[in-house]
């Protein structure tokens, strides 16, 4: 058999294709297209739920080193009192720091102090204290410094925070925290809830001179600083234990001295500075042997209440220099305050209207 | 690598090919039927192993005759009615130089088949069979002995 004979004899195996057969290839390749098609199809959907499903992990795995890796003043995980919840969560750091805040004495300023806080938590923290000194915890005033990484103070004082002599009297370990009490010698102590104007200010400095018995010839020492939000004027009297804050700001100036036994209270009026009502909210005073408050209904005044346990304050007159020193309106304040209450008197102030000591007023405490 | 719409073009366009391999080594018209469609399924599956496009009509090839050779030796354990049936309906010749085909081994029958009758030439049959060209050289020198010792004797005995 030659080679054309054997190629010959191969084609006549071979014939056209069938209808059938040829139907059954196409069908054959048409659904193995759709299967390829299927497969990539699944193929893309199962590639995205692996990444989301890595992603979501990485996430949480991230979270939880983060909450792991704090070493929260050398407090371990499993010496924890509580073992049904993170000790190192920032709900249960909250939850430590206000029960050691409310465990505070009320007339005791405390700081309370972290080590190795993680920023985060610290700006938690910052904040959610924050949010509670406007709602539910006047009393506590968080320096400017809190927001260090490694070292976080919080300072708690009820009231005012008031300005003096702060003596250490306690330095304890709670709850892993350190908790310093600083018993406090105030000098005096600033705040009120009115509005003053720059132009005000020198019918106020009248009024003080008028009630310090401050000769002109006495010079007044100015000492700036910047508050949280308005600037606070310390004025110190030379040879004198007087001392007057005029703090400015959307709500302003109440004014006491440790030594002036008959403090002041000025507010400006559309008709100059005068004696001031208690009609709004955050009048306080706090002296060391004294103590004054008023509260926020008027109602609860007593005009010429001076029985035990109240005391008085008598009506001042004032004088408006750039007026050809004009009397000015006054008003009698006879804010009470039981002497059997606790000396939690400003429990309604907001601090951002309170006076922010600084190094350079002499016997104050600055933290940190 | 193909993309799709050239990948089924090209597998059309070897459909006819496809059959006439199909029928130089199957018998039966359901087994090639069955080859046709497995050859494509599998084509499809394994599209990611085509590397280049010139190599498709190698590629392709060497899919249905595996899938042939696969059928045969199924085939083999079983007798099918069919067969009988085609070889009744089959003219002498045309049986006699299957007999003579199946009686090679697969491995000279398929580069018979393919140069023979698709044309193929040494190199694509080695590609198809993945051995060198010298090696499809001799499988063919061997098929065509056997089959010209065959043939004659066939020759001598009408």
């Amino acid at each position: 058999m030659t080679e054309k004979e054997l190629r010959d004899n191969l084609n006549n195996l071979t014939s056209q294709i069938p209808d059938e057969t040829h139907r059954s290839f196409l069908m054959a390749v048409s659904s193995g297209k759709e299967n390829v098609i299927m497969k990539k199809k699944l193929s893309v959907g199962l590639v995205f739920a692996i990444l989301i499903s890595l992603v979501t992990i990485a996430f949480a795995a991230t979270e939880l080193a983060q909450t792991f890796s704090v070493n929260w003043s050398g407090e371990k995980q499993e010496g924890s009192d509580l073992p049904e919840e993170d000790p190192l969560t920032m709900t249960h750091l909250i939850r430590r720091m206000t029960s050691i805040l409310y465990s505070v004495p009320e007339d005791v300023f405390a700081i309370i102090e972290g080590d190795d806080l993680p920023s985060r938590q610290t700006r938690g923290i910052t904040r959610t204290l924050a949010s509670l000194d406007e709602v539910q915890h006047p009393g506590i005033r968080l320096p400017k410094n809190i927001a260090k990484e490694k070292n976080f103070q919080v300072e708690l004082s009820f009231g005012c925070l008031p300005e003096g002599e702060y003596k250490l009297i306690s330095e304890e370990s709670r709850d892993g925290f350190t908790l310093k009490q600083y018993s406090v010698e105030p000098d005096f102590l600033v705040c009120t809830g009115y509005n003053i104007s720059y132009s005000d200010e020198e019918n106020i400095w009248h009024s003080i001179r008028s009630q310090l018995s401050i000769t002109q010839n006495q010079e007044f020492q100015f000492d700036q600083m910047d508050g949280e939000d308005h600037m606070v004027e310390t004025v110190q009297i030379p040879g004198m234990d007087h001392a007057v804050f005029i703090s400015r700001g959307i709500n302003t100036t109440l004014i006491a001295t440790r030594t002036l036994e008959q403090p002041v209270i000025l507010k400006s009026t559309p008709g100059g500075v005068e004696e001031a009502t208690t009609t709004y909210p955050y009048e306080c005073l706090h002296l060391k042997n004294a103590s004054v408050s008023s509260h926020k209904n008027e109602q609860s005044h007593h005009p010429g209440a001076s029985a035990p346990g109240f005391f008085h304050i008598p009506p001042i007159r004032l004088t408006d220099n750039r007026q050809g020193s004009q009397p000015i309106s006054t008003n009698k304040v006879t804010p009470t305050i039981p002497a059997t209450e606790p000396t939690r008197y400003c429990e309604q102030l907001v601090f951002s209207e309170l006076f922010i000591p600084t190094k350079n007023t002499p016997g104050k405490y600055t933290p940190g | 690598m193909l993309d799709e719409r050239m990948f089924t073009r090209k597998l059309l366009e070897s459909e006819q090919m496809l059959y006439r391999i199909a029928c130089a080594f199957l018998r039966s018209e359901a087994d090639r039927q069955d080859a046709m469609q497995e050859s494509a399924l599998k084509a499809w599956k394994n599209r990611d192993g085509l590397r280049e496009e010139r190599f498709f009509k190698t590629w392709i090839t060497r899919i249905m005759v595996n899938e042939c050779k696969q059928l045969l030796r199924k085939n083999k354990k079983t007798i099918i009615a069919d067969n009988i049936l085609d070889q009744q309906i089959q003219s002498h010749t045309e049986l006699d130089v299957r007999l003579m085909l199946e009686s090679l081994p697969e491995k000279q029958r398929v580069p018979l088949i393919l140069h023979y009758l698709e044309g193929f030439s040494l190199q694509e049959i080695s590609q198809v069979q993945k051995v060198s060209i010298g090696i499809v050289k001799y499988r063919m020198y061997q098929a065509r002995k056997a089959l010209r010792v065959e043939w004659d004797g066939k020759e001598e005995l009408k």
